[in-house]
């Protein structure tokens, strides 16, 4: 009994540092990870350097949050993710703030360690030929029916007068 | 007017001279959808152009259609400009939505349609699942569908339509006679609008641009994000260009360039008249800038002071970074966030949620881009309460006048306060509506409340209740409130006088 | 060259709008006269804890 009881204290104590916790569960359940330290993962979308340190923002099903890094591991950073691009992965272990003192009350994570796990790579986008060709005809169509109509007016205003239009 | 409405049934005229007017509304959505395709060129997103062309040519073709169909000579009268008003504002963003539909940022059709609402009546609640991987242009075209919509069309509606009813006489544009017909002070009143609005962006773009390249962005990003953070913070919108808000920059500066520009975009169009055209001293004589800025500073102290005694901030700066910026942000109705909306619903005290909630449904200023009942009839209002208590204290014989100084001296008449008490009236029986259905959906007290102020007040900061996997029915609800919010719900009352009085004496 | 820069002077240019300048620049202060009460009041708030 006592040992199991100690084996599930150790588990919890354990717990945080043994598995990642997701982007959503820290921002969802703030106060009980609040100044702890806490394992991440997500994909860059975005990256400010600041001197010597930097914020590496990312991203993970939905949810976002600032990390505060040293520049070179930011600099580590191939890709940042936006429409044309899926960003580096990145992971780590770092302290989860609230509401960062040093940092203007912002929630951040202060990572201890900060590594590209997953490269990012290129997005193509390329163009849909059939939804090109079909707008282009709409745009033609647009284009030729207000002049059509321009057309019909100019012509009936030099048969009727206008109030009976 | 109105007793005139109600007697003379509606002609067929009357639909025509409404249906001939929304053409020139289809014209500027074809304009304003055909725009992002610039963007798009330039950031090499060739395959979003065919969604805005498509978009853009289906607005000009039934732009084309109402003017050659509905064609008419006769002059829009006030009820027409009103109908016409409440009617543009469902069919634009109807218009704009194909786009968004399109370019599948969005998860449904619904979504879309939320999407351009809250664009157009310059709210910010989004249903956008991923902003950061959403293509430039399609960001682009939100974030101008705020500064179009709300930034200027809003104000040219409330200035030279909304402005001539008899609830809100004291709003109407002091720059003009007032005998001057509907279109013709439109046209010359969007002229000075468009003027001032573009001048404004210019300077929000370049505080925003300076912060950004200041705190280390690339200046490239720094200019576009810039670029449409002072279109939305000018059109008290609050879109943003990444889905953290202006938590992504972690930033003091950026900030200060979005109370900058948040709350130039809540103040009186007739005071940035008297302003810019050298009347300086009525910025601090002006009565709906003293009740703003007192509004504006007591709340912010309220809701610091309970943040810090919660524990949550214990720096000066922090308390400033939130508490007060997220006052700033719900009084001028904008909505930059600088706190993730599940803290909101979570983290925050339950007092600080309802005092925002309260700064929200209070809004900016009136004939600003701002939503909510406004400053200026809170102020009517707060001087009537004063002046009927003084009423009860003096002997009978006594006469108390009241007056108030808004750009010039004007009396407190009956007329005004019954105006502003009417609108103020209209504002909370839709809150209260609204926040019962949302508790309906299972969500807490405050937090209901919260989100349907947001929603009704065309502010944009959210709890987290506005998500893409929100139930339909709240969508459309949020939808009706932004749209009722945005029009002063003066105009959505006439327009259902108007198909009431359709559906019972026909059309002739 | 643009033929309007050249003509281009800066004091004629102020002269002219000098309103306007002085107005943006009221506005503004009033935004500063916020951030500047709103900061006085969350070092009140910290004082008088």
């Amino acid at each position: 009994m006592k040992r199991a009881v100690l084996v599930i204290l150790l588990l919890l104590l354990l717990a945080p540092s043994a598995r990642a916790e997701t982007l959503r569960e820290l921002l969802d359940e703030p106060a009980s990870y609040d100044g702890r330290q806490v394992s991440f993962r997500g994909e860059v979308i975005g990256v400010i350097i600041k001197g010597d340190h930097a914020w590496v923002n990312i991203f993970d099903n939905g949810s976002a949050i600032g990390v505060w890094c040293r520049a070179e591991e930011a600099r580590e950073i191939s890709f940042i993710g936006d429409y044309t691009h899926r960003g580096d992965i990145v992971a780590g272990t770092g302290i989860f703030h609230l509401a960062c003192a040093e940092h203007g009350g912002d929630v951040d994570i202060h990572a201890i360690s900060l590594t590209v796990s997953e490269k990012g790579h290129v997005i193509e986008r390329p163009m849909d030929v059939l939804l090109f060709s079909v707008s282009a005809l709409i745009a033609l169509a647009a284009v030729l029916l207000s002049f059509y109509l321009w057309h019909l007016r100019k012509e009936r205003r030099k048969r009727v007068p206008w109030p009976f239009y | 007017m109105w007793g005139a409405m109600v007697l003379t049934p509606l002609t067929k005229e009357d639909l025509r001279i409404v249906g001939f007017n929304l053409s020139r509304i289809s014209y500027v959505t074809g304009f304003v959808l055909f725009l992002p395709i610039i963007v798009a060129i330039f950031f090499n997103e060739f395959d979003n152009i065919p969604y805005f062309l498509i978009g853009s040519a289906i607005s000009f073709i039934l732009g084309s259609i109402l003017y050659h169909f509905l064609y008419t000579q006769a002059e829009m009268e006030l009820k027409h400009a009103l109908v016409m008003a409440a009617v543009a504002w469902l069919f634009a963003p109807l218009l704009a939505s194909i786009p968004i539909w399109l370019s599948g940022s969005m998860a449904s059709p619904l979504d879309a349609c939320f999407e351009s609402i809250s664009g157009f009546t310059g709210t910010g609640l989004t249903l956008a699942p991923d902003i950061d991987h959403m293509s430039r242009s399609i960001n682009f075209l939100r974030h101008f569908l705020q500064f179009m919509g709300d930034g200027i069309g809003i104000i040219v509606i409330s200035l030279s339509i909304l402005g001539r009813t008899e609830m809100s006489s004291v709003l109407a544009f002091k720059g003009e006679a007032k005998e001057v017909g509907i279109r013709p002070s439109i046209v010359r009143t969007s002229r000075i609008i468009i003027g001032i609005g573009v001048m404004f962006l210019a300077i929000g773009t370049a505080l925003f641009t300076v912060a950004g390249i200041q705190e280390g962005l690339d200046p490239g990003q720094a200019f576009f994000d810039g670029l449409n953070h002072a279109m939305t913070g000018y059109a008290t919108g609050g879109f943003t260009v990444h889905s953290q808000s202006l938590l992504y920059y972690h930033s003091l500066w950026v900030e200060v360039a979005a109370i900058v520009i948040m709350i130039i975009g809540a103040l009186n169009f007739n005071l940035h008249y008297a302003v810019l055209g050298g009347k300086r001293s009525e910025i601090l004589r002006n009565l709906e800038v003293r009740v703003l800025l007192f509004v504006m500073v007591a709340f912010g102290f309220l809701v610091s002071s309970n943040l810090f005694s919660s524990g949550l901030y214990p720096t000066a700066e922090s308390l400033f970074r939130k508490g007060f910026f997220q006052v700033i942000s719900a009084q001028t109705t904008t909505g930059f966030q600088t706190v993730p909306p599940v803290h909101l619903m979570l983290v925050w005290p339950v007092f600080s949620i309802l005092i925002l909630s309260l700064a929200m449904l209070l809004g900016g200023s009136a004939n600003s881009t701002s939503g909510g009942i406004k400053m200026l009839r809170v102020g009517v209002l707060f001087k009537s309460l004063v002046n009927e208590i003084k009423r009860s204290l003096l002997p009978r014989s006594a006469v108390v006048v009241g007056s108030f100084h808004h750009v010039e001296e004007t009396p407190l008449s009956d007329k005004i306060i019954r105006g502003s008490a009417v609108i103020a009236m209209g504002y909370l029986i839709l809150f209260t509506m609204g926040t019962m259905l949302t508790v309906l959906h299972g969500y807490g007290l405050e937090d209901s409340m919260f989100e349907t102020a947001s929603a009704l007040g065309n502010v944009g900061l959210t709890s987290g209740i506005t998500s893409p996997s929100m139930s339909p029915l709240l969508k459309v609800t949020y939808m009706f409130l932004m749209w009722a919010g945005k029009l002063e719900v003066i105009a959505v009352f006439v327009l259902i006088g108007f198909i009431l009085l359709a559906l019972r004496r026909g059309i002739k | 060259m643009i033929v309007g820069l050249r003509e281009f002077s800066l004091r004629e240019f102020l002269k002219k709008n000098l309103d306007l300048i002085t107005g943006i620049f009221a506005e503004i202060g009033l935004t500063v006269l916020v951030m500047l009460l709103s900061f006085a009041l969350c070092l009140l708030i910290l004082i008088f804890s």
